[in-house]
């Protein structure tokens, strides 16, 4: 155990505007940008962007990713490709036939390891590797469609669908559910996301939020 | 260029997506003439017509697959896993 | 005088809507919200827009399509802007362009005179010799010939360009007639459809067309006038949920694979369609005749636009010139707008009268058959014409005139159907250019196949909106012999200098005969020659012309006209459109401990997209600093792949030049990569880490090239081997200096002492409660560790190390530094003391290579690199005190030649001596050799080789 936090690629962001954070599973993240209601109210209208970045993340592949991923979470074998299943505590992405993004609460990424065979499949944790982003809102379509040349209509990539793109030639994982997308991406180059983000956003009135706005949660209560 | 590449996993996207690596090549052995060496690293074929070629998904699922691909334009093109390449080169001698 | 009118007898004018005041050189004049910039100057009587841009003869509105380069304007600040598709706006600043001091007194138009005595192409062949007078005169030629000024500071500059992207089914170019049947045939289909539409509104031409509707698919329509009709069509397509309508949006291409680039405002679209349908119409045909350029010559669909869409009427008495009854309908506009038709001049001879024709005999309107224009007259516009017969003899008769209307026709936009890869062909039947064979998934229909009814337009768009919503083939088109009109000759030969083929450029018929003349007798030579239709029109006006008259002046059959090639962009684009936010969004890499750095004042060197601290003070203090106390270095840009399994040491093997069978677990080993063709390019370290798990570091440059080869090595060979990319999940910090032990032992439960962790071994442990794994290496020729941990701690364990440093002086030190470091050292860095030739042989890392294994990349090449011996060698060097210091990369000179070149240099400032690494001939390349260095600026420098490392030779601190 130690007692140091674990930051976020988006430390220097949160500083810059002034966000409240908290602490999650021994990371530091951002609670709100300063007013929650105005957030929240963004999400019901237009759209915000949220910093997810502390979720459990581990990546499967080669070997059986298929049947070692079903150790950790129960369906992911069965799970077609660019498809998913889960709750809204854990979800296995299916990128290929045998690659898979496990995502999860955050802090629950060990006791994901600990059921999984890592002979049988290559298991790297990328929890610190990769950064996290949920976008919310009515309007976050408009967000996506000025940042991809990927064709992301709602009939072409369902809730539940995973696919991997470019987001302003940022490489990224998008799983997308009823009301959220959410957007892995190499922490290196999640500040340079969010800066585009929100630059594309300018027009559409994209916000910054915090958890307190939108919670981490893989899939909608049903 | 802005044709579209099929990626056996992905479906269709912009040819920008990938990375191309070059035609698909018989490596030598370490007994072959030293020619034959030099030929493999330098030399290319760079036929005009149907050549197989080796891509990569840098943009999106970052697998590697094949391209049968008519160099003289940009669309006859069809993509397949490298497992499957027997079948499909069986396919063509039949076809 | 032209002149505003309310009312109109067979039509109901639009609503004019709010009035609104703008600028036009610098005088306020009104318009209303309704108008274009063209149709609001129209209206103010503005007759002469431009001068031409050789001649600087003054011209007027001739079309109203985007085309003519006597309506570009410069729009507050922004040049070159087309004033009668913009619409009229609240406080603009409109200035005309290429006329000073104004358009109607132009000091240049003494061009009129001049240039005509100046030789034929004169910019080609005079004022070269000597070939300074070209400059000069260029300059002065460009000053009297041009377009817009560019405002540098202009507002436009603040303008936000964005792309944007949509993926419909069915995209449909065009709203016009043909271009709504397709959208509405798409949408039954159940496709998602967007239709694009370059003007304001959507209509097209059916907007001022007074012909009953007869044949219509939509069987209601029949029996109304077109211009009704039209308007009910749209009516239907409100609304529908899947259609998304872009008006005021111009498609100016057409790429492979059904990309289709439009521009709206400052946004560009990149839509990708699975079928596209073009509806993009005609325009009228150019007649090519004696003064076709003067102000008062216009064409027919810009007086019935002008009319019938803005309440404008270009002017008083006017003379209609017609092939078709198309004409006579344009004669029923004016007149009932209350102008006077003077005549319709009819080239045709016992036609069956059609029904605008029947309109106008009642009408009373004279009617002069088998007649066509022969010339046009007037000084600064027209006041007169003569006609007579289509062949260009006999001149019959005379009329004052103000307007001269060109209803001969229409020549289809061919643009985006041809592209460059469909060559048009001129169609007999149809007297058009016309593109018959479309790639697959693109369908096309409309006008651009030929003139047709309003019925057979809407028809045709159907069929093809629902072929391409189907995929099926492209419907084949067909036209009545009503509905085509036929082609006048493509110049009226009656004698006369100024036959205008290209207004833009100030081409004309006599220019382009001489030019043949000359040789350029291929369309293609002859337009870049004469420089017809590469004016900002691009020929859109003059294509037609041109082909048609190459042919004729080269004794080609009509047939045989060809254009010349079509390419994007359709109309002119700005860079700001092309480059969107591409220069503001580049993406950047940071490490974990990017803003640490910031708080520390770093200066920041891009490596690539990453961003890495250079140095934080001076690179010279941070050298004294590590040399003498401790110094920490961000080095969490290394790639870092960690391998195990079965198969590890295998796939190692075959992928690096070394064997590592005997590497203990425990033990750090210095390793090189080399490729199939034996040249180096890359190095690092390879570590055992724990029984079968292998970490290899890669230079920041090459990790992501290192990962996708491992993994094509994998498809190809498959090997029981698990390969991990950690280098974003480790953040790493190299600690460096004498003291480090001392520093690091109590943050730590490794245990740092030299017996239990010697130099190039590798420890796993943890650092406050942070797993973390060490490795002892040297490339700063101190003792030190490398520091490998999970990067959500990067910023933490940073900070806590510096925190508890504090007592010892510990300071952060950049990539700059580190690079004098190393040089003290001797240590190449691939990329920077090697390229794509270097062999590693001579290169001096030959004992990494042991090359008694089967099998493994470069070996092939490794052994002829062996055999033919070393040639060359990297070696270290010193320089003397106090000389200057060369510059990476110069060259060494012997006896007046290069024969090798420095590759590194820098002032050491532990040795207070320039130092550096040499490539140098075998020969010279032995310690205590003397060569001399010369710098950029030619100076030369003296320096020695020296054995090993300027610095620690013997790497006595590096294993303490």
């Amino acid at each position: 155990m130690t007692a140091l936090l674990k930051h976020s690629a988006l430390s220097g962001v949160y500083r810059m505007n002034g966000a409240k954070t908290t602490t999650v599973a021994g990371w530091e993240i951002a609670e709100s940008f300063g007013d929650t209601s105005r957030e929240q109210r963004q999400l019901a209208e237009g759209a915000v962007l949220v910093d997810w970045s502390h979720i459990g993340k581990l990546a499967l592949s080669r070997g059986d990713a298929a049947a070692v991923a079903e150790q950790a979470i129960p369906g992911a074998a069965k799970a077609a490709v660019l498809g998913t299943t889960g709750n809204q505590d854990q979800v296995a992405l299916r990128l290929t036939e045998n690659d898979y993004q496990l995502l999860c609460q955050p802090g629950q990424e060990q006791a994901l390891l600990e059921k999984m065979d890592q002979a049988k499949s290559t298991v790297t944790d990328s929890t610190g590797a990769l950064a996290c982003f949920a976008l919310g809102g009515p309007r976050r379509d408009e967000v996506l469609e000025r940042s991809t040349a990927v064709d992301l209509r709602r009939d072409k990539v369902v809730p539940g669908s995973v696919i991997q793109l470019t987001i302003h030639t940022i490489h990224c994982t998008l799983y997308r559910t009823e009301n959220l997308e959410i957007i892995t991406h190499s922490r290196t180059l999640s500040e340079s996301l969010y800066d585009g983000l929100m630059d594309v956003g300018v027009g559409v009135g994209l916000m910054p939020a915090g958890l307190g706005t939108i919670p981490v949660s893989f899939e909608e209560e049903k | 260029m802005s044709f579209q590449l099929s990626c056996p996993n992905c479906g269709k996207r912009a040819v920008g997506e990938f990375a191309f690596r070059s035609e698909v090549l018989e490596r030598p052995s370490q007994d072959d003439d030293f020619r034959k060496w030099a030929e493999y690293v330098y030399l290319r074929r760079n036929h005009r017509g149907k050549q197989l070629e080796w891509w990569y998904h840098r943009g999106g699922c970052q697998s590697w697959f094949l391209v049968e691909r008519d160099t003289v334009n940009n669309t006859d093109h069809c993509s397949f896993w490298y497992k499957d390449l027997q079948q499909v080169l069986a396919t063509e001698k039949e076809g | 005088m032209a002149r505003r009118i309310q009312a109109h007898r067979y039509l109901t004018l639009p609503e004019r809507g709010r009035e609104i005041s703008f600028k036009y050189n610098g005088k306020t004049l009104t318009g209303y919200e309704t108008d274009t910039i063209a149709s609001a100057l129209m209206a103010e009587e503005v007759k002469i827009t431009s001068r031409s841009f050789k001649y600087h003869r003054p011209r007027g509105q001739f079309d109203a399509e985007g085309h003519g380069p006597e309506v570009l304007v410069t729009v507050d600040d922004e040049p070159n802007l087309w004033a009668d598709l913009i619409p009229l706006r609240d406080g603009m600043e409109v200035k005309s362009q290429n006329t000073w001091p104004s358009p109607e007194f132009d000091i240049a138009a003494v061009n009129q005179v001049t240039v005509p005595m100046l030789p034929n192409g004169f910019y080609y062949k005079m004022f070269h010799k000597p070939k300074w007078v070209w400059p000069l005169a260029e300059a002065q030629i460009r000053k009297v010939a041009g377009l817009g000024k560019i405002d540098i500071k202009g507002r436009h500059n603040k303008r936000r360009y964005e792309k944007r992207y949509r993926f419909p089914d069915v995209c449909v170019i065009g709203g016009g007639p043909a271009g709504l049947g397709a959208a509405l045939a798409a949408l039954e289909e159940g496709k998602q459809v967007l239709l694009i539409e370059n003007r304001a509104e959507l209509g097209g031409h059916s907007l001022f067309d007074l012909s009953p509707v007869s044949g219509s698919p939509v069987s209601e329509l029949n029996g109304q006038p077109a211009y009704q009709a039209v308007q009910t069509l749209i009516e239907e397509l409100a609304d529908s949920p899947n259609l998304e309508v872009m008006v005021n949006t111009t498609v100016f291409a057409l790429y492979e694979d059904n990309l289709v680039a439009a521009q709206c405002g400052s946004d560009m679209f990149k839509i990708r369609a699975e079928s596209v349908v073009l509806c993009p119409g005609a325009t009228d045909r150019l007649l090519v005749f004696e003064n076709n350029d003067l102000p008062g010559v216009i064409s027919a669909r810009a007086v019935e636009r002008s009319i019938a869409r803005h309440g404008v009427l270009p002017d008083e008495d006017a003379v209609v010139v017609t092939t078709h009854d198309g004409g006579y309908h344009t004669a029923m506009m004016l007149h009932g707008a209350g102008a006077k038709v003077m005549a319709v001049v009819d080239s045709r001879t016992g036609n069956t009268p059609g029904h605008f024709e029947n309109q106008a005999r009642e009408a009373g309107i004279e009617i002069h058959k088998g007649h066509t224009v022969h010339r046009a007259r007037g000084g600064r516009f027209v006041t007169g014409m003569d006609v007579g017969s289509p062949t260009g003899s006999d001149t019959t008769r005379s009329f004052n005139c103000d307007l001269l209307v060109l209803a001969v026709g229409f020549k289809p936009t061919l643009n985006l159907l041809s592209m460059g890869r469909k060559t048009p062909v001129w169609n007999i039947e149809r007297g058009i250019l016309q593109v018959n064979e479309l790639p697959e998934h693109i369908y096309s229909a409309g006008e651009v196949h030929g003139n047709a009814s309003f019925g057979r337009l809407l028809e045709e768009g159907s069929t093809a909106g629902k072929a391409a919503a189907q995929g099926a083939a492209n419907p084949a088109t067909s036209r009545t012999a009503e509905e085509i009109i036929a082609a006048l000759p493509a110049d009226i030969e009656c004698g006369g200098k100024n036959h205008f083929i290209c207004k833009c450029m100030d081409v004309t018929r006599n220019e382009a005969q001489a030019s043949i003349g000359e040789g350029y007798d291929q369309v293609e030579s002859l337009k870049r020659y004469t420089s017809m239709g590469m004016g900002p029109c691009q020929g859109k006006s003059c294509h037609e012309a041109i082909a048609r008259l190459a042919a004729i002046d080269t004794g080609l059959s009509p047939e045989e006209a060809m254009p010349t090639t079509m390419r994007p962009p359709f109309m002119p684009t700005t860079f700001g459109i092309l480059a969107g936010r591409a220069p503001h969004l580049g993406p950047i890499r940071r490490t974990a401990m990017h803003h640490a750095h910031i708080d520390r004042n770093v200066k920041f060197l891009d490596a690539g997209q990453w961003k890495r601290p250079e140095y934080y003070t001076t690179p010279e203090e941070e050298v004294k600093h590590v040399r003498t106390k401790i110094g920490m270095i961000d080095v969490s840009t290394l790639g870092k792949i960690e391998l195990s399994g079965p198969d590890a040491l295998d796939f190692l093997h075959f992928l690096l030049p070394g064997k590592f069978r005997k590497l203990a677990v425990g033990k750090t080993r210095y390793s090189m990569m080399i490729a199939e063709d034996g040249i180096l390019f890359e190095d690092g370290t390879l570590s055992h880490v724990s029984e079968g798990r292998y970490y290899l570091s890669t230079t920041t440059g090459n990790q992501d090239a290192i990962m996708s080869m491992m993994m094509w090595w994998l498809t190809v060979e498959p090997r029981d081997v698990q390969v991990k990319n950690l280098s974003g999940a480790n953040a790493a910090i190299n600690v460096t200096g004498s003291g480090t032990r001392e520093f690091l032992q109590p943050l730590t439960d490794v245990d740092l002492s030299n017996e239990a962790f010697p130099y190039m071994a590798c420890r796993e442990g943890s650092i406050a409660g942070v797993p973390v794994v060490m490795f002892r290496i040297g490339f700063t020729g101190e003792l030190g560790y490398e520091i490998h941990y999970p990067a959500e701690y990067g910023e933490s364990l940073w900070n806590h190390l510096l925190e508890e440093g504090k007592s010892q002086d510990v300071k952060p030190f950049g990539v700059e530094t580190q690079r004098i470091l190393r040089l003290e050292k001797g240590h190449l860095i691939p990329g920077t003391d090697t390229d794509a030739l270097s062999n590693p042989y001579e290169a001096g890392v030959g004992f990494t290579i042991k090359d008694d294994k089967p099998d493994f990349l470069g070996k092939a090449f490794l052994k002829d690199f062996k055999d033919r011996g070393i040639k060359n060698r990297l070696v270290p060097y010193v320089l003397d005190k106090g000389v200057v210091i060369p510059e990476d990369g110069v060259a060494v000179i012997e006896q007046g030649k290069a024969v090798g070149r420095v590759t590194s240099s820098r002032t050491s400032p532990t040795l207070e001596q320039g130092i550096g690494l040499v490539w140098l001939p075998d020969g010279m390349a032995k310690t205590n050799q003397r060569f001399t260095i010369r710098n950029r600026k030619g100076v030369d420098t003296n320096a020695i080789v020296i054995d090993h490392a300027s610095y620690d030779p013997h790497g006595e601190r590096l294993k303490s």
